[in-house]
Formats: structure tokens, C-alpha cells, sequence
């Protein structure tokens, strides 16, 4: 019915987009991120996880802040508009670029349960072929279908988080996460950068923006947002850490899934942690499609074409082909150790975004005067 | 389309044009004769146009002329309300020429209820074709309507594929209007809508569009209208047809338009501010919107108590993910990831499997086809005897099977349970997704393992996200989500607490009741 050829069209309400950006912040770091933080902080991981979610509220407040000044535009087009041509595709450009090292690390990482908790000897390719044809179909459906998709994965993660923090309680054991009020809060600063920067992803937020059909509770729906998944990780850090002790949580990459692993509260639950590898699924595929689709969409305006869809089908075999080449585990957890907290949270996640902002204000004021 | 497909098409649509052209142009002629003549030759002179000339009212140079079809007309009234008065009531003269012939014999003469002046031939042609008899009158360029429709009809019966334990037990059958007054008889409001259309070239079959102003969406009530303008069809045989041609995507294996023989359903969805289209000839009502939770849902449970439809329903969701996903479950275990399930499962699974010479594929697949082929039989034997057959044939073939070593007992019970679940949704749109869906399960999970499971699983997540049903997104309220439409969703809330309409359709009129009230 609604056949305006208009892409800028709304594809979801304010609720909608809160959904659709828990999906994508806490897919990743629910699995991956408690094991890097508390090699760094121990057993105040859980208090790191909170520290690095009020540094996330303060990034998602200048983001929204930037996007709302330009509410029907997306990034890349708007930053044309501050900081002029040339530099704003160069902003662009950059964007596009951490968009494309999340999807390829995102499509890697999506098959990594698979291979090492469900053992099956498939090769790489394959499944990474199979996964990227899933996405693309997503993709293909438009940003509505996507956002759909995580209402119905949300409302199975309500259940999941619940799983996750009644199942394990008879493996509490209090004495793993005392002291509770840490000595050393350095220790705990530290720790919080890994979560944040996962947190701080509400970046992509500056793309969706335009899509958003009723903004006037974007805000609040944003950092409703990441608040939700701060605490929502932050209490399952501190369940593992109950459970399992921070050395244990330390020396798994999956942490999660080795909490309901051992999580058996019978003899007659055996192997629930199947339903965290269907969770993961679930999760990860949104997040790969919404930054296939805001990368799409962003090469399309970059590039001043009409139709996302030709640019999709080009980027999947190259972001396929890219994901197939980290050769194992290891050199896949280097970009997010490595690159991702240090670099592009630091420059991309919070310094641009208040560049921008900085630019866009006195711009305005100075167009006022 | 073809080139030659273009050709003929081209030709046929000139030749029935220039027919119609020829019929629309021809006014209706003052002379009985001529026009006994001109419908006989439109009709092509079949057995079946009855047309008989008589004199009005004794008078031996006044005449009037009847046709109609036989068996389309009742014929006690034919007989006792048109025919008697013509030809046995005295001419009031003066009455008669003041008036004019055509006005006397409506107002003075003819007692049958229902009778409209025809000004137009090609109209007096559709008339007889409906059933309507036609009264030509000597001198008088305008022809009368008189409805005299009667035909042998079906009576109104449970329907056989919704039947439900407890609530009404009337269906609807093929008459439009049998069907129509149904539903009047549950709506008494006088915003309920019933507009006409026609669909069907050679069939010109009437089709309604019903639903109540205010409670129904303007804009899905257009979209419906709108997209049943515009069938070309030679003929419409079944509501089927005009749902193939209306629905969002004819090609999903998710029905996005519900077909339904039961009047309280139709009623209950027009309520919620539904579309429904009645398609004469056919039993079943379309009705639009219809979006995946519906197949779920079945009469009965507002009938019954909300506690236990909610638990039903529950029962049914699992019932439907059961049908499509066992098999391509089984598959997964058997063939890659035996470590998934408890060991001791394993361990009976694979003893049970010990000495079965196929692959598990080929196993279950074998027992798929052969249950398909037993359902298939099952439906075209004839009589009472289908069901007794494909009884035994289960028994006897799946018994055998597992005794002679073809299948493990496992694959019968997989699949047997697969059958069983796929009965217990009680849609019977949704039985054919059902039949079909399993297959590329299997396959993809036969190939990829637990992966190609989890796959299908999502690959079917996004094909329902991405479906919509006149602008109704298909997994509405579930998602996007709502969650005062869900109340009468997977769960069936008490009565008293669904106030509101569900908010997917957008009226103007959203309150059920004032105020939440229980009885006492």
C-alpha cells in the first residue's frame, strides 16, 4: 500500500528503533565482551561494564544530538553540510569504513559458536556463503523487515537474560565477586573501555534517524536503549563472575556459554546452552543486516544513486570474502583488542560525532546572528 | 507474457468487445416479437431461455412477452405473482392509457416483490442471466425487472473443515445472498457496508465487499476494492481465485488473505474492523487482513473459557513450529550433532537405526512421501472408506516398514508426530504451508546440520517480517510490537479486558466497550 517510491520513508516508530538498537548493541559483547573485561578488572567487571555504560550515555547523547540537527538526513549527507564537500565525504568515508570492519567482523564472528560449540564440519566458506545469502534477503526486504525481525529476537531475549540469571543461581558463589566497592577504581576504568566501546555503537543511530517516524521521544528511546544493555550485560558479567570466578570468565572466549553450560539444574536440562548459540543467531544476524543495510543505503548516498539494492549485491561477496580471511580465533579477537577499542572508539565513536556537533552549533548560531 | 500469447489475447478481447459493443448498443425494441427475437439470438437460442408471449389482461391486441432462464427462477412465483395477474386482471382503460402500458403493469398488475424498469437490452440480458425474469411489454421502449430468483440450494450445514466443538455450528454455502443475510443476522448495525461488484468476463460473478463504517480502515476497504477492480479474468469459479489474484504475495507459502466457511468467524473479524469479500458460487469468504497469528487462532476459543484457549492456543503455536521443524530437527541430531540431545537419547536413537540399510535422509523422506501419499488417498477415496484405508495404511506400512528394517522406529514416530501436529492448527489455510514447509527444512538441515536448522529457523523469521498483508505488517501485533493487541494473541485475555479494537487497523471507532467491566 505504501508505494511512494520515497526510501526515506518511516520504517519503524521510536519503540521500534529502542528494539532494533538493544539488538544491536548487546548482541556482540552479551557473548564476547565479559571475558576482556575482567581480564582487565577482575571481579569489579560488572562495575566496569557501568562505568563504560555512562560513557556510552554520553556518546548516545551527542549522536542524537547531531542527528536530531538534521532530522531527514543521514550522516553522510549532512556532513557535507558542515564541515563542507570534500571533508564531509571524507567523514562519510570513514564511516562507511568502520561500517564495513564491523560487518565483516560480525559476519566472522557469527559462525564462530557454530564451529566451536556445535561441531560440525562444514567448511568456512559455506557457512559464511549460507549466512551472507540470509542477510542479503534481510537486506533486500528493506530496513522494515530488519526492524521487525528484531521485535520478534527482543522478545525472546527478555527470556534469555532471565535464563541467563535464574538458571545459574545454584552455582553462586558469593565470595568470587567480593570485594564489591573496588580498591583500585584505575583498575576499573580501565576494564571499561571494551564494553563501552561495543555500547557506543549507537553510533549508527546518525543513519537510522532519518527512518524513525515519530522523533520526538528519540532520546529518550536512544539512551533508554543503553541503558537497558548496560545493565542488562553488566548483570551478567556479574553472574559469571559469581558463578564461575573471574579466572574462569578470563580463560573463555564464550563466557556465556559456559555459564548455562554449567548451568544444570537437572539431570533433565542437559545442553541449554543451545538455546544461548539460537540467541546468538538471532542477535548477531539483526545486527549484521542493519550494518549491511545502513552501509548499503550510505554508499548509495554517497555515491547519489536511487536504489540501495545493486549496491547489496555487490558488497556481500566482498564483505563474504573478507570475512573468510583471519585465519583462526585469535586474529579475529585482535580487531576488537587492537583496533576497535583504542582507534574507533576513541576517534570515530566519540571524537567526530562531537566535532560535528561542535561545527553544526556554531554554524547555526553564526547563521542566526 | 509470450508474443502469440499477446496475439490471441489481443484477438479475443476485440471480438468479445465488439460483442458487447453490439449487445449495449441495441435499445430495447417496442415490439414484443422483436424482442422475444433479439434475446433468443443473444442467448444463441439454448434449450434452456425459456420465452412466452401472453395477452395482457384479455385484451386481444395488447401484449406482453416473458423471459427468463429455467431453473435459475422460482417458479411459484413466476407462476402466481407475474403470469396470473397478466393474463386474468381486467384492463382498467383509462387507468391504462393515462399511465402508459409499461407504468400500469408495474404499479396495477404485477404482485411480485421486487420489480425495476430496464431502460437498456444488454442489462435485460445480465438480469436473465442472474435468474431475473424479464417482462417485454408491447409499446413500451423500457422492459420490467421482476426478481424471481430461486434455485435449488445446499442447506446451511457445520462446515466440515472448521468444525468446532462448542459456538454456532452454521456454514455458510454457495449462494451470495444465503451468505449475506448470515451475517446480517449477527451485525444489526446499520454502518455495515455490502457493496456490489462484478468479476468475470464470461462468469460475471457477483462479488461483495463488506464491513462496517467506522470500524473498518477506509484505506484497506479502497486497497480491497482497488485490487478487485482490477482481476481480468475470464471466469471466477471460487473465492480462491480472486484471493490469488488480491493477495500481497500469491507466491509465499504464508497465506496473507483468510478463507473461511464459518459466519461467526467472518462476523467476528468484521468487528475487529476486517474486510470481508463474499464471491457468489462459494462457501468461502475471504477476509482481509489476515496476518500469522490467526492461524493460530480458532472460534471456539472465545466460546470457550480464556484460561484454556490461552493454553490451547500455546499448544497450537507449538503444534505449528513442531509440523514445519521436526523432521529437519531430526535430521540435524541424526546425521551431524549427536551431541546436542542427552547421550542416552543418542544412544536409543542410533541403536534404533542400527540395522536400517538407508541414510536417515533417504529414511525420513520416504516416510514423508509415503504419509503425503496416504493423506492424498485418504481425501480421494471414496466415502466413508478414506478414512478406515488410511488408517490401516499407516498402521500396516509404518508396522511392516519397522519390522521388515526400511525405517527406524524413530523416523515413524517423527513422523507420525509431524502429521499430527500439522492437524492440530486448526487453520485450514494454514495446512497446506504445513505439508510443504517441512521439505526445504529437511533438506537445508540434511545438508548443514544444527546450522542449516537454525538457518531455516531465521530464514523463515525474516520471509514473515517481510510480509504484509494490505499494508498490515504479517506478524502484527507480535512485531511490530503492541502490547495491548496482544492480548488476544498467543494469549486469549478474559473478555472484560480487551476494551480496545486491535490498533493495527486504523479507524476512527477503536472502543469494544466503555469501560472494563467483569459481570457482576
Amino acid at each position: 500500500m505504501n508505494n511512494t517510491n520515497d526510501t526515506k520513508r518511516a520504517c519503524m516508530d521510536t519503540r521500534g528503533y529502542t528494539f532494533l538498537m538493544i539488538n544491536t548493541l548487546i548482541s556482540l559483547p552479551i557473548f564476547l565482551s565479559p571475558s576482556p573485561t575482567v581480564a582487565v578488572s577482575r571481579q569489579y567487571a560488572w562495575l566496569s561494564v557501568l562505568v563504560g555504560t555512562a560513557q556510552a550515555l554520553m556518546v548516545g547523547y551527542v549522536v542524537i544530538k547531531l542527528g536530531l540537527t538534521y532530522p531527514d538526513k543521514t550522516i553522510i549527507e549532512y556532513s557535507q553540510d558542515i564541515v563542507g564537500k570534500f571533508a564531509g565525504k571524507i567523514v562519510g568515508l570513514i564511516f562507511l569504513a568502520v561500517f564495513l570492519s564491523i560487518s565483516v567482523m560480525a559476519l566472522r564472528e557469527f559462525t564462530l559458536p557454530f564451529q566451536g560449540f556445535v561441531s560440525i564440519n562444514i567448511p568456512l566458506p559455506t557457512l559464511l556463503i549460507m549466512t551472507m545469502l540470509l542477510v542479503t534477503y534481510a537486506v533486500i526486504r528493506g530496513l522494515k523487515t530488519i526492524s521487525i525481525c528484531s521485535d520478534v529476537i527482543i522478545q525472546f531475549f527478555i527470556g534469555f537474560i532471565l535464563i541467563l540469571l535464574i538458571l545459574p543461581t545454584k552455582n553462586l558463589n558469593i565470595l568470587n565477586i567480593k570485594p564489591i566497592i573496588p580498591h583500585d577504581w584505575g583498575r576499573v576504568v580501565r576494564g571499561s573501555f571494551d564494553s563501552a566501546a561495543f555500547l557506543a555503537e549507537d553510533v549508527i543511530g546518525l543513519m537510522l534517524i532519518p527512518y524513525v517516524s515519530n522523533k520526538d521521544k528519540l532520546m529518550k528511546g536512544n539512551q533508554l536503549a543503553v541503558l537497558l544493555s548496560g545493565i542488562a550485560l553488566s548483570a551478567v558479567t556479574a553472574m559469571e563472575i559469581v558463578t564461575m570466578s573471574y579466572e574462569r570468565v578470563d580463560s573463555t572466549i564464550f563466557s556465556t556459554f559456559m555459564l548455562l553450560r554449567e548451568a544444570q539444574f537437572s539431570s533433565s536440562l542437559e545442553r541449554i546452552e543451545s538455546i544461548a548459540i539460537a540467541m546468538w543467531g538471532g542477535l548477531v544476524f539483526v545486527k549484521l543486516s542493519v550494518y549491511l543495510y545502513i552501509l548499503a543505503d550510505g554508499l548509495r548516498q554517497l555515491l547519489g544513486l536511487k536504489d540501495y539494492k545493486p549496491i547489496v549485491y555487490i558488497l556481500a561477496p566482498i564483505i563474504t570474502y573478507l570475512a573468510v580471511l583471519p585465519r583462526d580465533i585469535s586474529e579475529i579477537l585482535v580487531f576488537p583488542n587492537k583496533v576497535w577499542v583504542p582507534i574507533i572508539y576513541l576517534a570515530v565513536l566519540i571524537i567526530l560525532p562531537v566535532i560535528l556537533l561542535l561545527i553544526s552549533t556554531i554554524r547555526k548560531q553564526g547563521e542566526k546572528k | 507474457m509470450s508474443f502469440l500469447d499477446k496475439l490471441f489475447n489481443k484477438k479475443n478481447e476485440q471480438d468479445q468487445q465488439d460483442k458487447q459493443k453490439q449487445a449495449e448498443d441495441t435499445k430495447i425494441d417496442k415490439s414484443v416479437d422483436n424482442n422475444i427475437k433479439n434475446v433468443k439470438r443473444t442467448l444463441n437460442e439454448n434449450f434452456d431461455v425459456i420465452t412466452r408471449k401472453v395477452s395482457l389482461g384479455g385484451k386481444s391486441d395488447q401484449f406482453v412477452a416473458l423471459a427468463y432462464l429455467d431453473g435459475m427462477v422460482d417458479k411459484n412465483v413466476l407462476n402466481q405473482s407475474i403470469l396470473r395477474p397478466i393474463m386474468l386482471k381486467p384492463v382498467d382503460d383509462m387507468k391504462f392509457h393515462d399511465m402508459g402500458p409499461g407504468r400500469y403493469v408495474r404499479e396495477f398488475m404485477i404482485t411480485a416483490n421486487d420489480v425495476e424498469e430496464v431502460d437498456k437490452f444488454s442489462d435485460c440480458i445480465n438480469f436473465i442471466l442472474n435468474g431475473c425474469t424479464i417482462v417485454f411489454i408491447d409499446g413500451c421502449e423500457k422492459a420490467l425487472m421482476c426478481e424471481t430468483r430461486g434455485w435449488i440450494q445446499r442447506s446451511i450445514d457445520e462446515p466440515q473443515n472448521e468444525a468446532i466443538a462448542k459456538g454456532p455450528h452454521s456454514g455458510f454455502n454457495e449462494t451470495l445472498l444465503t451468505n449475506v443475510t448470515l451475517i446480517r443476522r449477527y451485525i444489526k448495525d446499520p454502518n455495515l457496508h455490502f457493496e456490489p461488484l462484478t468479476v468475470g468476463r464470461a462468469s460475471r460473478t457477483n462479488v461483495v465487499v463488506a464491513f462496517i463504517d467506522g470500524i473498518s480502515d477506509n484505506n484497506i476497504v479502497e486497497e480491497v476494492k482497488r485490487r478487485l477492480k482490477g482481476i481480468d479474468i475470464d471466469g471466477v469459479l471460487d473465492s480462491s481465485y480472486i484471493a490469488e489474484f488480491i493477495s500481497d504475495s500469491p507466491l509465499s507459502p504464508f497465506a496473507t488473505i483468510l478463507s473461511t466457511e464459518r459466519p461467526d468467524k467472518v462476523a467476528a473479524n468484521m468487528l475487529e474492523g476486517k474486510v470481508a469479500i463474499f464471491v457468489d458460487g462459494t462457501p468461502d469468504v475471504l477476509m482481509a487482513p489476515f496476518l500469522f497469528m490467526e492461524f493460530i487462532q480458532s472460534p471456539d476459543d472465545y466460546y470457550e473459557d480464556s484460561m484454556i484457549s490461552s493454553l490451547v492456543r500455546i499448544l497450537r503455536m507449538l503444534a505449528l513450529f513442531t509440523a514445519v521443524y521436526l523432521p529437519g530437527f531430526y535430521i540435524a541430531i541424526v546425521t551431524f550433532n549427536q551431541e546436542m540431545i542427552p547421550t542416552t537419547l543418542t544412544l536409543s536413537l542410533m541403536s534404533g537405526r542400527f540395522f536400517v540399510p538407508f541414510s536417515p535422509f533417504a529414511e525420513i523422506l520416504f516416510m514423508m512421501i509415503l504419509i503425503e501419499i496416504l493423506r492424498e488417498a485418504g481425501i480421494h477415496f471414496p466415502g466413508t472408506i478414506g478414512q478406515t484405508i488410511s488408517i490401516v495404511g499407516a498402521l500396516v506400512v509404518g508396522q511392516s516398514a519397522v519390522s521388515a528394517g526400511l525405517v527406524s522406529p524413530f523416523v515413524v514416530i517423527v513422523v507420525s508426530i509431524t502429521t499430527l501436529a500439522s492437524y492440530s492448527v486448526p487453520s485450514y489455510t494454514a495446512s497446506y504451508m504445513m505439508r510443504f514447509l517441512p521439505y526445504p527444512v529437511l533438506i537445508v538441515s540434511a545438508l548443514l546440520g544444527i546450522y542449516g536448522f537454525a538457518w531455516c529457523l531465521i530464514a523463515m523469521m525474516v520471509h514473515l517480517a517481510s510480509l504484509e498483508s494490505f499494508g498490515v505488517p504479517y506478524l502484527a501485533p507480535i512485531a511490530p510490537f503492541n502490547l495491548r493487541d496482544n492480548q488476544d494473541t498467543v494469549l486469549r485475555m478474559p473478555r472484560w479486558i480487551m476494551t480496545y479494537r486491535p490498533s493495527y487497523i486504523k479507524a476512527e471507532n477503536k472502543k469494544r466497550m466503555a469501560t472494563k467491566k467483569k459481570g457482576k
